[in-house]
């Protein structure tokens, strides 16, 4: 008798789905899911918080450079400023920028710049500009001495000067606007020259031309 | 001895092999490090913002103590004496200013952008007088001010009483 062969029942490769998705993603219990999202969650946070460490070691950097200006900003205010304290006649003095171009970590790239207002230091670094701004205490102007009066000679036939006052029409209040708007162009200095401080007086009739009045400005150049 | 307690015991831990927390471990070590570099960048910025505030404070001091003993050494406000200043002057140029011109004169070597206050009185409070550019001056925006000892002659009698001279300077665009 002839034995017909069964066909032997192979299992299929294939893993069985169940129908309900939800069930059996609630009974996997391999935890592969869980195990990427925690890695994935860890490198964002390390990637992070280097971040965060560089980018505060460059700002410690910024700082300390803005800190540097800021000085240097603040030195050659105050030596404006007690220029002008002092009494006229007490002779003019130089400031020099030698130890901020030599010993400080600028070199030649600072400017400095001064105008009747403020004065300036700037730095500029890789297409960054670091800026410190420090207003004046006194009126001042970045002319010398014959500038001032040359413009003052120019704009009203007379130099200012104690002989020669400016004439009567004029008067203080618009001889200091006009003096004020002299001053707001900034003039860049030479920090490798000294600049030289003094303070002078211009002397102006009153408006109605019965006594002469002292301005007192301030005078920074090279 | 009860089963709790059994539980809760230092050998429980360490021969507890079921590693319930061993898979969050890294996060837990990771949250960790979060905390303690917010917390360190927190009291680095404070501690830079304190500094900033501090240095700041310093140099407007130094200017507001610059105009002080400016002011106590301007000669239109002197007495009979250069070391003293005069109680009359004072009253020309206080709020209200009898004499404007005077007035006009006291601030005029300042520069425009320069908002500030001068108050000058006597140590036993008995008078006060009060200098500024604006009619209405407000202390809304005071930062910071500036004081030196000066002698005040009252009237014409030269009694002389010592007194201050306090400048307060103003923020403005500038400071």
């Amino acid at each position: 008798m002839k034995v017909k062969p069964v066909a032997e029942k192979v299992p299929s490769r294939r893993p069985v789905i169940p129908r309900d998705h939800t069930t059996h993603i609630c009974t996997d219990e391999r935890a592969w899911v869980d195990l990427l999202l925690s890695k994935v969650a860890l490198i964002l946070a390390g990637v992070i918080i280097l971040a965060a460490l560089c980018h505060l070691a460059v700002d410690a950097g910024r700082m300390n450079q803005d800190r540097q200006l800021e000085v240097i900003a603040q030195d050659f205010r105050s030596a404006i400023d007690s220029a002008g304290r002092d009494s006229y006649g007490a002779g003019g003095k130089n400031y020099s920028f030698d130890p901020y171009e030599y010993h400080g970590r600028f070199g030649s790239g600072l400017n400095v710049s001064v105008s009747g207002e403020y004065v300036t230091a700037s730095f500029d670094e890789k297409g960054r500009r670091y800026t410190s701004v420090k207003p004046l205490t006194y009126k001042t102007l970045p002319f010398s001495e014959t500038e001032v009066r040359k413009e003052l000679m120019d704009a009203f036939s007379a130099a200012g000067t104690q002989g020669q006052p400016i004439p009567a029409p004029i008067g203080p209040e618009n001889l200091m606007e006009f003096l004020a708007t002299l001053g707001t162009k900034e003039k860049n200095l030479n920090i490798s020259i000294p600049v030289h401080i003094e303070k002078t007086l211009i002397y102006t009739y009153n408006l109605n031309g019965t006594g002469v009045k002292e301005l007192e400005y301030i005078l920074v150049y090279q | 001895m009860g089963l709790g307690s059994k539980n809760l015991s230092t050998s429980s831990f360490t021969s507890d092999e079921k590693a319930f927390m061993e898979p969050h471990n890294d996060i837990i070590s990771t949250a960790m490090v979060v905390i303690g570099f917010v917390i360190f960048a927190a009291l680095i910025s404070k501690t830079y913002f304190a500094y900033d505030d501090n240095s700041l404070a310093l140099e407007n001091y130094r200017q507001a103590a610059l105009i002080a003993s400016d002011i106590a050494a301007y000669p239109p406000i002197q007495g009979s004496r250069q070391d003293l200043i005069s109680a009359d002057a004072l009253d020309a140029i206080s709020i209200p200013a009898a004499d404007r011109e005077m007035h006009t004169e006291f601030f005029r070597r300042f520069s425009a952008n320069l908002d500030f206050t001068v108050e000058i009185r006597t140590d036993d409070g008995s008078h006060m007088w009060m200098i500024d550019r604006h009619e209405t001056p407000s202390s809304d925006n005071d930062i910071i001010a500036a004081s030196v000892p000066v002698v005040i002659e009252l009237g014409n009698n030269a009694l002389c009483v010592p007194g201050t001279v306090t400048v307060r300077l103003r923020k403005n665009r500038w400071i």
